[in-house]
């Protein structure tokens, strides 16, 4: 193991009075889980192993069948969601095609989510529809400005103003959908549902068949699959070779923008809270030695940058995925 | 030591089988489609329904009274307009009255100061007529006086009496000379 060494021979030197740290300068002490342990009783190299495992940060940032909360909550430092329909992976609900039919996680913050979304603004319109004009109150200027800024900055400008509030509904839901999911994943002890392709693909999914019916709607089943060619105009010999070529590859098109947006959520996220587990993962692993002192505050600072930084990330990327979601069906409404 | 973690953590993620980040989980994915067409029936019923409609509402309300505003402007802008056209006639028209008012007042001044003129004229011309008379009275009765005197000192003089056909003689002759001298 040599990244052992490197990181020994880089630390060796300010720390040489130390006690704790004295057993370390033997490579054989260093091993042992004795001398200098952290406060889960692990090595440097245990906690290497331990907090840069991938499978242990990608469980804190993937679904799971528990919460991650303080130690005094509960001494795991997990509180278990239970097991309401009694399936388990060994015995699923359904077998063979991955179907398990458990509560998880992000199940119950997508619920949650939809919980506050749903209460907000069936406040907000009993509001609007009872109270009259003007907006009153700071959290009723904030709710109404987003859905105005949704109907106006997105919708209308993609999809033209007399078709904008036919899809409003499921834009509206699918953006606050997946910002909320996104805040939540900010929040300490919570998870990041939009961090799991289980989820993003499903509203691609949905946003694919929004877009697909729309555009057969408009021009029917025929027409729709005609209008993937933009007119051009091209000698009738050219136009046997390269129609065909250019249909299979904008219907080819067609599906790998939605994957991407499924893709360009998930990973987004995923992403974001992966490099803070792994910063974060890194006071895990200093806590064995005094390195600790300078890699703790440093890690805290680039945390809280990071922090700030997928805050921004959060609101973008629903605000990206609502967008386009907005552009396609345009696109599948008024074709080339 | 971040060198090292991150070449771990890219050698454990290629081959780690525990950790598969594109994992697809079935439960979550109907779950979500559970949710969000849940919620889309829901918020789309009790939430954006009323809500967009609300906002429309609001939306058409504030045009129509920008547009009431507009006009009631308007409104009040035209009879401005007709009220200061009608200030303007009503100035020439009080001005006109008075013009003529003064003119009727000169008109008065000069008949009455003409009748005062001629009644003044008549009133001097009057007393020019007594005077005369009264002048012309006099006169007759200071000829009368004087024959009579005159007559009295010829009589003397001539030492008889001059009888009556005399004296009518005498005075005859005394006021034809007196009117002739006159």
């Amino acid at each position: 193991m040599p990244f052992i060494e490197d990181e020994k021979e880089t630390k060796d030197d300010p720390h040489d009075e130390n006690h704790e740290d004295a057993g370390q300068h033997s490579d054989d002490a260093a091993h042992d889980a004795g001398s200098s342990s952290s406060s889960d009783g692990y090595t440097l190299e245990e906690g290497l192993e331990h907090y840069m495992d991938p499978g242990h940060l990608f469980g804190h940032v993937q679904d799971s069948h528990h919460f991650e909360v303080p130690k005094f909550l509960s001494s795991s430092g997990k509180l278990s969601i239970p097991n309401l329909t009694g399936y388990t992976k060994e015995n699923p609900m359904i077998p063979g095609i991955n179907f398990v039919g458990r509560p998880t996680k992000f199940m119950a913050l997508e619920l949650a989510a939809a919980i506050v979304i749903t209460v907000a603004y069936v406040w907000l319109a009993r509001k609007v529809t009872h109270e009259g004009n003007a907006p009153k109150g700071k959290v009723w200027n904030f709710l109404e400005s987003i859905v105005c800024f949704i109907r106006d900055d997105i919708a209308v400008p993609s999809i033209g103003k007399q078709d904008a509030d036919r899809f409003l509904p499921f834009l509206l839901t699918l953006f606050f959908f997946i910002i909320v999911l996104n805040l939540f994943g900010m929040i300490p002890f919570m998870g990041g549902a939009t961090g799991a392709l289980g989820v993003t693909a499903v509203l691609a999914v949905i946003t694919f068949v929004i877009v697909m019916g729309v555009g057969m709607k408009k021009m029917g089943v025929v027409g729709f699959i005609k209008a993937q060619v933009p007119t051009m105009d091209l000698s009738p010999a050219l136009a046997f070779f390269l129609i065909p070529a250019i249909w299979a590859i904008e219907v080819f098109g067609l599906f790998v923008k939605h994957f991407v947006l499924a893709i360009r959520l998930f990973a987004n996220m995923f992403a974001g809270h992966l490099v803070l587990a792994v910063f974060l993962g890194f006071i895990g692993v200093a806590a064995a030695s005094l390195m600790i002192y300078l890699i703790g505050p440093l890690v805290v600072v680039v945390a809280v940058a990071l922090s700030l930084l997928e805050l921004f990330v959060a609101c973008l990327q629903a605000y990206v995925f609502t967008f386009l979601a907005a552009l396609f069906i345009g696109a599948a409404l008024h074709p080339h | 030591m971040l060198d090292s973690c991150f070449t771990r953590l890219l050698i454990l993620a290629s081959g780690g089988d525990q950790a598969d980040p594109l994992v697809f989980d079935a439960d979550l994915a109907l779950w979500t489609l559970i949710i969000f067409l849940g919620m889309m029936f829901v918020l789309g019923r009790y939430a954006w329904k009323p809500l967009i409609q609300g906002l429309n509402n609001r939306e058409e309300n504030i045009a129509k009274k920008i547009e009431d505003a507009d006009k009631a402007h308007d409104h009040a802008q035209a009879n401005l307009r007709q009220y200061e056209e009608k200030l303007a006639s009503v100035t020439d028209e009080a001005k006109a009255v008075l013009d003529e008012a003064k003119k009727d007042a000169v008109a008065v001044k000069d008949r009455i100061l003409a009748e005062a003129q001629e009644e003044a004229q008549r009133i001097r011309d009057r007393a020019l007529g007594d005077i005369e008379a009264a002048k012309n009275a006099a006169v007759r009765e200071l000829a009368e006086k004087s024959v009579d005197s005159a007559v009295s000192l010829a009589g003397s003089i001539v030492g008889r009496s001059l009888d009556k056909q005399d004296h009518d003689k005498l005075i005859e002759d005394s006021i034809s000379s007196f009117t002739s001298g006159a």
